[in-house]
């Protein structure tokens, strides 16, 4: 059991550490730019995607998400 | 012989309706403290007199509480012109005179499979609505947001009903999410110009990932997987099926040779999707590249290329280009027309299972006013206009059994307004 | 278990800064700053026998702008008992911030740090973050975020350190 949680660990800090960017908390100012954003209007891109789903067999992509300037 | 033409443009609507994006789910990200409206008008339109589109959208984010906030959207859409209805041997249709739909099949002839082809379109020009509603919520705790939903949407000869659950978790500093969604649909056809009944469910799953890689860009990896089970055809598309044994089970499209297309009532759909936005400094605009990867169990394989780019003008002005790729490849039992029976005794000529690519390009212009009025944080209002051509040549790879003859293009346009209060 | 813990303390050495953060009862570290209107270095020594409400902030973090009307009011109410609202200012273009002091003026000191100077010196955490320094100049409350909810317990624990 124990070497079940140390292998765990040693994923979750090697994740951790290639997952953690070296960027301050101050440092977010460009990522909170609306032009970061995934998605910029929600109706419009539901417009699109049905749109597409209607003319196109395909089905799936992005849900939102993601980014963002990680204020408190 | 009775004209086929009478039929459909419910070809359009129902496949449309089959399919989830309709209405923007209850978007976990929107997290607002205050309230917001959204209201959209979008227009398209095919060329060639095919199909024109109005629709009109709406959303109203409703925070309770500091964590609670509930979110309803609706759509209501007008469909008219006309559809394909089928496709079938150039040298067999008796085609009536200044009309598109055909009035009768020689069946003297003998078919060949290398024969041309000719698109069978309906005439109809009469104007159905659709009305969709959806409903849900999302809960904010430490980390985490959870979300859910349901929706109902109905139609004349359709009527949709949903429901969608997510999480999500914001975790490492907020340098990553993980998101989770489920959702269920149950749908009920009846079309009006037969007489049937028939039920399919949709499954969807759905993750996410997100990463913010450095100062100036995140990335973004997706997954999706959707199971339909139940009547997956559509009920007004037909196929030309030459020497079909008299005691088929399909029902006859009122001309000889002439059958209401059968789909497989199963359907495995699996999706993966890469996105990755770059911040451009000295322009202070970005670009984001997306790429999807899909997969049926209809043997239909796409890839989807996209580009958009970004860029904020003085004044709060955001000009937002973008550019899009699309190419699939055909269903397995996928044919312009069937020389002979299928031993599988699936039929469908419906060109979206056939194999083609699209090519499409739009603009979009914004303009944001903050502090609009004594009520109101900002005002934003957006116009865009996307056009696109489809054509069985953009393909990726060979050419199937498509030919260019659904060829088109289309235009779609949209001005929509967001409230902040 | 021991064999649990070594990896542990590894790993936090590894991936946690708190060594090196300022923590409660500590003194506040000085760092350079300057006048966000006429470029003059902050020096927060010579606000002894003050108490002060330092924040960190910038005009891209929501929760930070929002928190700005009533940071103005509590300095507004307690300026003249001898409470100093400070708050530096980390925009990387200046005149994203400008900006928002036009539409939303405060009547408490702004700050400009560009390089992030003092957000290194106070190992800021999150944005907002705030720290309560008594008139000795010790730090005795580190606030993350900014909560409406919290203002009443901010305003009670500077009214304490007032009189002590």
């Amino acid at each position: 059991m124990a070497s079940y949680f140390r292998l765990l660990f040693v994923i979750s800090c090697a994740f951790q550490a290639a997952c953690t960017p070296n960027i301050s908390p101050w440092e977010r100012g460009i990522l909170a730019k609306p032009q970061m954003s995934f998605q910029s209007n929600a109706l419009e891109s539901s417009l699109r995607k049905h749109m597409q789903h209607s003319k196109e067999a395909s089905t799936g992509g992005h849900s939102t998400g993601g980014g963002g300037c990680g204020c408190s | 012989m009775v004209a086929a033409k009478n039929s459909t443009l419910k070809a359009f609507t129902v496949a449309a309706l089959a399919l989830p994006g309709l209405l923007p789910t209850a978007k976990a990200a929107q997290k607002t403290t205050k309230p917001v409206i959204d209201f959209q008008y979008g227009h398209y339109q095919e060329s060639d007199d095919r199909i024109a589109v109005d629709i009109y959208q709406g959303i109203i984010a409703l925070p309770i509480s500091k964590s609670l906030a509930i979110q309803s959207n609706w759509v209501v859409d007008t469909f008219s012109g006309a559809t394909p209805v089928l496709t079938m041997p150039n040298s067999v249709a008796q085609v009536i005179s200044g009309a598109s739909g055909i009035s009768g099949v020689d069946d003297s002839k003998t078919v060949t499979a290398d024969e041309q082809a000719v698109e069978v379109m309906t005439g109809a020009s009469t104007r159905e609505t659709r009305y969709g509603i959806d409903l849900g919520f999302n809960y904010t705790l430490n980390d985490f947001v959870f979300s859910a939903s349901g929706s109902r949407s109905e139609e004349p000869d359709y009527l949709s009903h949903g429901y969608n659950l997510g999480v999500e978790w914001i975790f490492n500093q907020k340098f990553n999410t993980l998101s989770l969604g489920f959702g269920q649909n149950f749908d009920q056809i009846s079309p009006t110009t037969r007489i049937l009944d028939e039920e399919k469910t949709d499954y969807h799953l759905q993750l996410g990932f997100s990463q913010v890689v450095s100062k100036e860009s995140v990335l973004k990896l997706s997954a999706s997987y959707t199971y339909n089970d139940g009547y997956l055809s559509n009920p007004y598309k037909k196929v030309f099926i030459q020497d079909l044994d008299t005691n088929t089970n399909l029902k006859t499209g009122g001309f000889s040779n002439v059958y209401y297309e059968n789909r497989p009532d199963k359907r495995h759909q699996w999706s993966a999707s890469l996105a990755y936005i770059q911040y451009i400094s000295f322009l202070k605009a970005s670009v984001q590249f997306d790429y999807r990867y899909f997969k049926d169990s209809w043997d239909i394989s796409s890839h989807t290329f996209e580009a958009i780019y970004r860029q904020p003008l003085s004044k709060s002005w955001e000009l937002v280009s973008r550019l899009r790729y699309y190419s699939q490849s055909e269903a397995k039992f996928y044919k312009n027309f069937y020389i002979q029976a299928n031993a599988n005794n699936h039929y469908s000529s419906d060109y979206r299972l056939a194999g083609f690519g699209t090519l499409a390009g739009g603009i979009k212009l914004t303009k944001e006013w903050g502090l609009a009025s004594k009520f109101t944080k900002s005002i934003k209002i957006e116009l865009g206009v996307e056009y696109s051509t489809h054509a069985a040549d953009l393909k990726l790879g060979e050419q199937t059994t498509a030919s260019n003859l659904s060829d088109f293009n289309y235009i779609l346009c949209n001005s929509s307004i967001n409230i902040k209060f | 278990m021991n064999k649990k813990i070594s990896p542990l303390l590894f790993s936090l050495f590894l991936f946690s800064e708190s060594i090196f953060a300022v923590s409660t009862g500590e003194a506040a570290p000085a760092c350079l700053s300057n006048n966000f209107y006429n470029d003059q270095a902050l020096d927060l020594s010579n606000y002894k026998g003050k108490v002060i409400y330092l924040d960190f902030w910038a005009s891209w973090c929501p929760p930070c702008k929002s928190s700005f009307p009533s940071l103005n009011k509590l300095h507004q109410e307690l300026h003249s008992q001898g409470v100093e609202v400070i708050a530096i200012n980390l925009d990387e273009e200046k005149t994203d911030a400008e900006y928002f002091l036009k539409q939303t003026p405060v009547n408490f000191y702004i700050s400009y740090d560009k390089e992030g100077n003092c957000p290194k010196a106070y190992d800021v955490m999150a944005m907002p973050s705030s720290y309560i320094i008594d008139k000795k100049g010790i730090v005795r409350e580190v606030h993350l975020g900014f909560d409406e909810d919290n203002l009443k317990d901010i305003r009670n624990s500077i009214l304490t350190l007032l009189s002590e």
